[in-house]
């Protein structure tokens, strides 16, 4: 999508090429296409489009260096029941999107089981059969296994063949699932796109309120888990922009090693502002 | 020479920076083919008939050319193979049976050639298949099969988001006694492996009904939803419910005269129920309530009802002296239908009903009492009633509120000698417990109350006398039960 915005923008239409420059000429564009972003634009012009096109893309991929879309399961005979979840629990403690209700209405319809002979017994909905299967028909890239007491966090990739990331029960404290998957993250956003000093980021939209300051954690882009003793903050970021879960900052005190941190991936911790 | 490099240019790098998954979109060509007939049928009633049939056939499935706009295919190819083996496209419909019955299957093909069976409709009739194909109800097969595919249509590509007016439009002319759903699902779709990926993307909320076309307008889309990606449209709410009435529709459309002759008992609902009274006074005080009910489901008695409820002898005295009661009723009814998708109620009927009344109420009294004796008979009186129902289906029960007033003077004055009036107003909830191959066994609670009055004609000499008569008699009665119904 970013790419034949970009090539819309050159209008390359009007270049008149031959197959023995096509490698160079992809190349090439890919450069000049660098440089036709111009100059800077207003944050109120693109904190919109920019969301939109991430909100597009995102959709059933796999996010490397974080969650983006999870799902709850618990053990249901030979399958497994795919837990119910309200968007607005889920805002209070991450950024994650969950699947409603009407996700999974729409799973189990669209991969109904019609039999030949319709006097076999009904099958049950594959999509409920393993984690796999639910991973696919919800377009998630990570799943919570509460089946036993010490819950299992699972990420998929774009293969939907899963990584165990995490075995831990529950703590006395955890009242929910997100609060518990918050504790575990130990962070509160992470940053999916970066233009020039602007960094877009996604928040947990129950929490974070309009006039708040972030914090970018060091050497965190390629970890999903920060362990307390490893997080570091790196720069203090001013929020410019807020449209429900994404967010765009800008750096207003930087470290040395500040720059590490704005890249896709990096986690930040949220600071209450003024 | 020039634009064929740009579009090969545009591929190279599509190819180079785009991830490769496994997420495919569904395709949307479609061959019908004709399998399993004897091959004579294809000769002799010539290719050109099957095409004929085909292609006005290949037309409801496609380009929301269906009922209500349905139809997703882009493209729809008719073949009069016997293997299969030449259909292409990734989604095959195939057509094939003996002389009873008449299946249509559509199978999604995978690009490893993996057929998956993702809608089946089948017709136990002696029409031939291109008669099906080429008959007005070929329209309604169509629309069921369409409406149990993963998508029914596809989202008109002039769509603009946010517009809130753009949305599908359909004809709904041969969808007789259905009202629209109130909404339709809007997402996109691709196949991973043997599953289908949906993404919601926003849904259509119902308009309105003009004439012959339903229309659905875009009430919510999700923001960068519709822009060149191609959304599928489904309804998914009361799915069931409405490819279960097509079916019905289809299948009396689709019967000769004879075979609509033949076929009156193979489908049916019987049933039986018992009901304790809630609030009686005197005679009725320990009345119970046996009913017995049935509905003709196919054949040329389809939709007619009987009914047979029974008050058996009561026996009750006081110082006064002694009553005695029974009662009974038979009833015949055809009810007339309208099915919804609403929130609220799924179906709204208005049922006539005709029948019989029997009653015996006499007072004996005593030889203390200074009562006089009387009593209250109707012998086989004829009735005439109206009953009103809604009813609300959902995946674990049906319940349906009813009211029903009858009476029995004026239409029909065989009894000339008594006027009754009745009302009654009720609450029926069903729960399906057994299902075995076409056989459902549900089970019933009820409540029920019932108002009768019943006004005796005096005689010239009775208005004469200056005896102390009785000249109305009103019993009023509730009851809560429970019985069983069996549906095949």
């Amino acid at each position: 999508m970013v790419i034949a915005n970009r090539l819309s923008q050159l209008k390359i239409q009007q270049v008149v090429l031959t197959p023995a420059v096509l490698l160079l000429s992809a190349m090439s564009t890919l450069a000049l296409a660098e440089v036709a972003k111009g100059p800077k634009r207003a944050a109120a012009d693109w904190g919109a489009s920019w969301e939109a096109q991430y909100a597009s893309n995102i959709a059933g991929e796999t996010s490397p260096g974080f969650l983006s879309r999870v799902g709850v399961v618990r053990k249901s005979g030979a399958g497994f029941q795919v837990l119910p979840l309200e968007q607005k629990d889920a805002d209070q403690h991450s950024f994650m999107t969950v699947p409603a209700e009407r996700d999974l209405n729409l799973a189990r319809f669209a991969n109904k089981v019609v039999l030949q002979n319709p006097e076999d017994k009904p099958k049950s909905n594959p999509c409920e059969v393993s984690h796999q299967s639910i991973a696919i028909c919800l377009g998630l890239d990570a799943l919570l296994d509460v089946s036993n007491p010490k819950w299992k966090l699972l990420k998929f990739d774009k293969l939907k063949k899963s990584v165990e990331l995490l075995l831990e029960a529950p703590g006395a404290s955890d009242e929910d699932y997100f609060k518990w998957i918050h504790r575990q993250l130990n962070y509160d956003g992470v940053v999916i796109d970066v233009e020039g000093d602007y960094l877009l980021v996604l928040l947990p939209p129950g929490r974070a309120g309009d006039e708040i300051q972030a914090l970018t954690l060091k050497d965190s882009a390629d970890k999903i888990f920060l362990p307390t003793s490893t997080v570091k903050g790196t720069s203090l970021l001013q929020l410019i922009q807020r449209s429900g879960r994404f967010a765009v900052f800008l750096p207003v005190i930087t470290s040395a090693e500040a720059a590490k941190s704005f890249v896709k991936g990096s986690k930040l911790i949220i600071e209450k502002g003024k | 020479m020039k634009f064929l490099y740009q579009i090969f240019y545009l591929l190279i790098l599509a190819f180079m920076f785009c991830p490769v998954g496994l997420a495919t979109s569904p395709g949307l060509d479609l061959t019908i083919e004709m399998t399993d007939f004897p091959q004579q049928e294809i000769i002799k009633k010539k290719k050109i008939r099957f095409n004929k049939a085909c292609a006005k056939f290949g037309t409801y499935l496609s380009n929301n050319r269906g009922l209500w706009g349905s139809g997703p295919f882009k493209k729809v190819t008719c073949k009069t193979s016997t293997s299969g083996k030449g259909a292409k496209t990734p989604w095959l419909l195939r057509v094939s049976g003996d002389s009873s019955e008449k299946v249509f299957e559509i199978f999604y093909r995978s690009k490893a050639g993996k057929d998956s069976l993702q809608a089946r409709y089948s017709l136990q009739t002696e029409v031939g298949p291109l008669v099906l194909m080429g008959k007005e109800n070929s329209q309604l097969i169509a629309f069921y099969l369409t409406s149990s595919l993963p998508f029914r249509s596809v989202l008109p590509p002039d769509l603009k988001p946010g517009s809130g007016q753009a949305g599908l439009k359909g004809r709904s002319v041969a969808l007789k006694n259905m009202n629209p759903p109130s909404e339709l699902e809007v997402f996109s779709i691709d196949r991973v492996g043997d599953l289908w990926q949906a993404d919601s993307k926003g849904r259509l909320t119902f308009k309105e009904e003009n004439g012959k076309t339903a229309e659905w307008v875009l009430s919510e889309l999700k923001p960068n939803s519709g822009d060149g990606d191609v959304l599928f449209v489904a309804q998914i709410e009361n799915n069931a419910e409405t490819l279960q009435a097509v079916d019905r529709m289809i299948r009396n459309s689709s019967e000769t005269f004879f075979e609509k002759f033949l076929n009156f008992g193979r489908s049916a609902y019987v049933g039986g129920r018992y009901g304790v009274p809630l609030k009686g006074q005197g005679v009725l005080k320990n009345a119970p309530l046996i009913g017995l009910f049935g509905e003709f489901r196919s054949g040329f008695l389809s939709g007619l009802r009987l009914n047979y409820d029974l008050i058996p002898k009561q026996q009750a005295s006081d110082v006064n002296g002694s009553t005695s009661f029974n009662w009974s009723r038979l009833q015949l009814a055809y009810s007339f239908s309208k099915i919804f998708s609403g929130k609220i109620i799924n179906s709204f009927d208005v049922t006539p009903r005709l029948g019989v009344a029997n009653l015996n109420y006499e007072f004996a009294p005593s030889a203390t009492s200074d009562t006089t004796a009387y009593s209250f008979k109707l012998n086989r009186a004829p009735t005439v009633g109206l009953e009103v129902g809604a009813e609300k289906a959902t995946n674990l029960f049906r319940v349906r509120a009813w009211s029903f007033g009858s009476f029995s003077v004026g239409v029909l004055p065989l009894d000339k000698n008594h006027t009754t009036t009745s009302l009654r107003v009720g609450l029926d909830l069903y729960r399906e417990f057994i299902s075995f191959r076409m056989m459902k066994l549900a089970v019933l609670g009820f409540t029920a109350f019932e108002s009768t009055k019943i006004e005796k004609k005096l005689t010239d000499e009775e208005k004469e006398s200056d005896a102390t008569l009785v000249r109305q008699l009103q019993l009023n009665s509730s009851f809560l039960g429970g019985g069983l119904t069996l549906t095949w």
